[in-house]
């Protein structure tokens, strides 16, 4: 178990460092970096001294390893433009993500779990066309209009809900359901074959044998093992959620790091996108982790060696 | 093929992109307008108005023709990428497979870091970097996807590789070339074209969604769904809903048909289903 842990641990680093490694590739794709901090009609002496000063002037592999060795001591660099740290400016902003992620992913919990059970216990019923019909519209409208389409109806039409900022509780509804739907959906449809796969097995046919009442059999012996791949679903749809979060902020005028980035982006301030890129890629590596310790508690049988 | 015909939602799967392909082959024929007309005096006209079924966006060009030219791009970009994204998958997926080892656990280790990240942020970063264009946005999304064909063709030659036909042709002497494309890749073809079917959806919402945040690279006066779904949003504040509303009904039309394609196919060509 703990032989487990900390090789799962090593996986992190390993998957941290690929994405420095990565975000470092991505910033020599884009050209000469001086390009990007000085104007175009600056002298030739300027340039030299700017490289200099950036240690732009070294051998690629020692710019390689100076930066590694500064991110291993927490230093991500500067931002270009607003010369502050630039992991605290992504941390600044990381909270008001998580915060609609998080929400998104409740959301997607609350309602994608029961439609998928009730879709299993009801199969071939009305109710099961029903949940499946929304479930695969869910998945196939993009996200970025299905924001834009809450804001005209939510919004604009029926004045119900603001369609921008953040302040209020009113201000999440929108954009969790728009990150969240999705989700729920992926959610519906994996919860709904992971139970409809144990209400054929064996165990819920000897609990059924056993003169069990159908609720019991549902909630007792079927959902508890269907919960295992509906645990690696929420684990493997973060990143998806992670996604949506970005473009939903756009649309919302939602103050995270989705906006944030983006607008780095077109500013070129290379130091907030790397840092982004590898903060994203520690924290998916450690809710990952987290989910596969997860089945432990979730089913007996799975022993890590 | 009967199989799938017997399925109705793979029916309807290939009605809607049946209906996609043709659209974008006839888009000349059968566009009521010049999709890159403006006309000013025509500015913003809400749907029914005459001539122009599904209104005009801010330049008075006509929408419904936007979005029969738009299809051609969509189908342009996510056909390429998949294209790129196989010829990569495919060939690594193959190799990790059946060689197995240090060459798999570098493969496989190198997927999951590109995994780990969300998917946007990373095509993002490297649009940034390369610069927006069509062909950047294309090998972008191309290059990207080739996790999920390795991952998907190397589960199949792990579990092809021990049968008696890989066995025997390799007892023959055949080439380990031959062994691959001869008798390995086509038994792994199944999975594969299930894969790549979603994947023509994702890719499709993906330059959509590129578009939208303006770093697809295509020109502006080029019809792209994304790119009307961007306009549509600065309008939509002053009550030109249609310019947004249209092109995701075509974007949700086309994901929905290519899922619902796909699943059944998933179905067909999975013989434990049956």
């Amino acid at each position: 178990m703990l032989s487990y842990i900390v090789r799962r641990l090593l996986l992190v680093i390993v998957v941290v460092w690929g994405a420095a490694t990565l975000a470092f590739g991505l910033l020599y794709l884009s050209g000469d970096p001086v390009n990007l901090l000085l104007p175009l009609d600056a002298s030739e002496e300027a340039r030299q001294e700017m490289r200099h000063a950036y240690g732009f002037d070294q051998p690629i592999y020692v710019q390689y390893a100076r930066y590694l060795y500064k991110l291993t001591h927490g230093d991500f660099g500067t931002s270009l433009r607003s010369e502050e740290p630039a992991l605290g400016l992504v941390l600044q902003r990381m909270g008001p993500t998580l915060l609609l992620a998080g929400w998104g992913l409740l959301f997607a919990v609350a309602f994608g779990v029961p439609a998928g059970v009730l879709a299993a216990v009801r199969k071939g019923s009305f109710v099961e066309l029903i949940t499946m019909t929304f479930a695969l519209l869910g998945q196939s409208v993009p996200v970025f209009w299905l924001g834009l389409m809450l804001i005209l109806v939510f919004g604009l039409k029926l004045h119900w809900l603001p369609i921008s900022g953040a302040g209020s509780w009113k201000h999440l509804v929108l954009p969790v359901i728009t990150v969240g739907t999705f989700v729920t959906a992926s959610i519906a449809r994996l919860t709904r074959s992971g139970v409809i796969q144990e209400l054929r097995s064996d165990h819920v046919r000897t609990a059924r044998a056993k003169g069990l009442s159908g609720r019991v059999v549902v909630y007792k012996h079927a959902l508890r093992n269907a919960a295992i791949p509906v645990v690696t679903i929420i684990g493997l749809q973060l990143g998806a959620l992670l996604s949506g979060a970005v473009i939903t902020e756009t649309i919302f005028a939602w103050p995270g790091i989705g906006r944030f980035v983006l607008i780095a982006v077109s500013q070129r301030d290379f130091p907030v996108v790397q840092t982004t890129v590898v903060v994203f890629a520690l924290m998916l590596a450690f809710v990952n982790l987290i989910v596969d310790l997860t089945y432990l508690w979730l089913d007996p049988r799975v022993r890590y060696s | 093929m009967k199989r799938l015909l017997r399925n109705p939602a793979a029916v309807a799967g290939m009605l809607i992109i049946g209906l996609l392909l043709l659209t974008a082959a006839l888009a000349p024929l059968i566009s009521p307008h010049d999709p890159t007309l403006q006309d000013l005096a025509l500015r913003l006209k809400p749907p029914g108005t005459a001539g122009h079924l599904l209104g005009t966006d801010r330049l008075g060009r006509d929408v419904l023709s936007r979005i029969i030219y738009g299809s051609r791009l969509s189908l342009l970009i996510s056909i390429s990428s998949v294209l790129i994204g196989m010829s990569i998958g495919v060939p690594l997926g193959l190799v990790a497979g059946y060689f197995g080892g240090k060459i798999d656990d570098l493969l496989m280790r190198l997927g999951d870091i590109q995994l780990s990240l969300p998917f946007i942020l990373l095509v993002i970063a490297i649009i940034a970097a390369l610069g927006p264009s069509l062909t950047n946005t294309i090998l972008t999304l191309g290059v990207t996807s080739w996790v999920v064909y390795a991952r998907v063709v190397r589960g199949s030659v792990l579990s092809l590789k021990e049968l008696d036909f890989v066995q025997a042709a390799r007892a023959l002497g055949a080439p380990t070339r031959r062994i691959l494309l001869r008798h390995l890749l086509p038994n792994a073809a199944g999975p594969l074209i299930v894969v790549a079917t979603l994947e023509l959806a994702r890719i499709i919402v993906s330059e959509a969604a590129l578009s939208f945040l303006g770093l697809s690279g295509v020109p502006p006066e080029v019809p792209s769904w994304g790119q009307m779904l961007a306009d549509g949003r600065e309008v939509l504040y002053f009550g030109g809903w249609w310019v947004a509303t249209f092109p995701g009904v075509a974007i949700s039309l086309v994901v929905l048909g290519i899922n619902l394609l796909g699943d059944a196919l998933g179905e067909v060509l999975d013989p434990r289903s049956r």
